[in-house]
């Protein structure tokens, strides 16, 4: 796109279009980050539910005056030609859009009781709200699914509507699995919608990757902090495997790494840290694999908080027989200050052998850490095992 | 050979009623974007401020819409 617009940066000068901008990602901050640092400064409205439905980006829309759309694909080299020396008539009906208020489309809801209907009223209560109505939201998406199992809209918006809920909501507990488990649902219905399995490649294994997908916001931020400007803040910062190369192999696990605790003497940890578990992509093929994500949080009723400055913590997977994990030891990057409390994250990939069965299969892990409690009070060396659920199709 | 004709001329004409866009899911509940049509008056929140706005807000004026994403 920002190819598109330098290209036809003369016409633009003379003021011969203007140009609006409608975006597809799950964070928008983002975007306007990119922006930016592209110094592109078009109105831009946000479509993270894909309400649009278009299933590829880029696309070059043209709109006449009216509002009549006359190009669905525009190249650069066809604008002038094909569109801007055109003369369009004015249509006898143009009335412009009016906008149904979530109330009046939960009235309607009520009472065509139709899986569109609800549907509706979840957008327009993300729209209007956003984070906080976002429980009802998520009930009427499934009360859209329960009366149609195809409204493939439906399972990705939800999905949409539970990542946000997970990034923005602390304890919002199984919201990222449930958003991973959404996105799949909705591929099912429409294989071929590729902004919907782009959410899913966002958080996937790199196997799936097309490409890495932020780890242009390093140089996004230099370049901007070189004009003398400062960048954008990111509501939610990018990690793990959305900065990520692709890869064609998947990696196995070295001979020099050394499992922390092959005896099992550590201390067990019941209450300080709460760990939560997502699969990307939540259904895997034999031969496949998937991008465990780990959410680690403090216990707050307890006071808890990380000690940085003893050791690392490490996450130690044990596949079962036949299947890989890479890497099979984590060490999360730890903060600067000696004591933090911050939210923990960590991500590895499981490769499922070709002879798997269907089915649920149980891949043990275990970590450990270093965590105190209260304020300046004892820090303790502690174990917590764990379990990862994959579902094999 | 009249029949032929009329088959000739529905076929035509169903041809011409395959939606211009294949860049969209094909799903009824999904309102189309079709040339010859008015661009869909869905509402989005603007990148900037949050407000409400739908493409008729852009009328008065030839309008590139750019659908993209920053990856």
């Amino acid at each position: 796109m920002p190819g598109w617009h330098e290209a036809t940066k003369a016409l633009r000068g003379k003021g011969a279009f203007q140009t609006v901008g409608i975006i597809q990602e799950q964070h928008p901050d983002r975007c306007q980050l990119f922006m930016q640092w592209k110094q592109l400064d078009f109105p831009v409205l946000v479509d993270s539910l894909n309400r649009l439905g278009v299933n590829v980006v880029p696309l070059t829309i043209a709109v006449d005056e009216h509002g009549i759309v006359r190009h669905v694909g525009l190249s650069p080299n066809d604008l002038e030609n094909e569109f801007l020396s055109k003369t369009y008539p004015s249509p006898k009906d143009s009335a412009k859009a009016d906008r149904k208020t979530a109330a009046v489309l939960g009235d309607i809801a009520n009472d065509v009781n139709t899986s569109e209907a609800w549907m509706n009223h979840a957008d327009a209560l993300i729209l209007e709200g956003g984070l906080k109505d976002i429980d009802t939201a998520i009930s009427d998406y499934q009360s859209a699914i329960a009366l149609d199992r195809t409204n493939g809209p439906a399972y990705f918006r939800a999905g949409v509507a539970y990542r946000m809920r997970y990034d923005q909501r602390e304890g919002a507990v199984k919201d990222f699995q449930l958003a991973s488990q959404h996105w799949g649902m909705a591929l099912e219905v429409d294989p071929n919608q590729y902004i919907w399995r782009r959410r899913i490649q966002q958080y996937g294994p790199r196997l799936d990757k097309p490409y890495p997908f932020y780890d242009w916001i390093r140089d996004a931020r230099g370049g901007v902090i070189r004009r003398g400007e400062k960048p954008v803040v990111l509501m939610i910062e990018p990690r793990g495997t959305e900065l990520a190369q692709p890869a064609k192999e998947f990696a196995t696990g070295s001979s020099e790494i050394v499992e922390p605790d092959p005896r099992r003497r550590i201390e067990r940890d019941r209450k300080m840290v709460a760990i939560e578990m997502a699969t990307v992509p939540a259904i895997v093929d034999p031969d496949g694999g998937t991008r465990v994500h780990m959410t680690l949080r403090l216990n707050r009723a307890e006071n808890a908080h990380w000690n940085n400055e003893t050791g690392p913590m490490e996450i130690w997977i044990s596949p079962p027989q036949g299947w890989e994990a890479d890497p099979q030891l984590i060490r999360p990057k730890l903060a600067r200050a000696a004591q933090t409390s911050e939210v923990r994250f960590a991500e590895f990939e499981l490769k499922v052998p070709s002879s798997a069965r269907p089915g649920t299969i149980v891949v043990p892990g275990y970590m450990v850490y270093y965590v105190c409690r209260g304020k300046d009070g004892a820090c303790l060396y502690r174990r917590q095992d764990f379990i990862v659920s994959v579902n094999v199709r | 050979m009249r029949v032929s004709a009329k088959v000739l001329i529905s076929t035509l004409l169903s041809c011409t009623l395959v939606p211009t866009v294949l860049a969209q899911t094909s799903d009824s509940r999904i309102p189309q974007i079709e040339v010859g049509e008015e661009f869909p008056g869905l509402f989005f929140p603007s990148m900037k401020d949050g407000k409400l706005t739908s493409m008729s807000a852009f009328r008065g004026k030839k309008t590139i819409v750019h659908v993209f994403a920053s990856w």
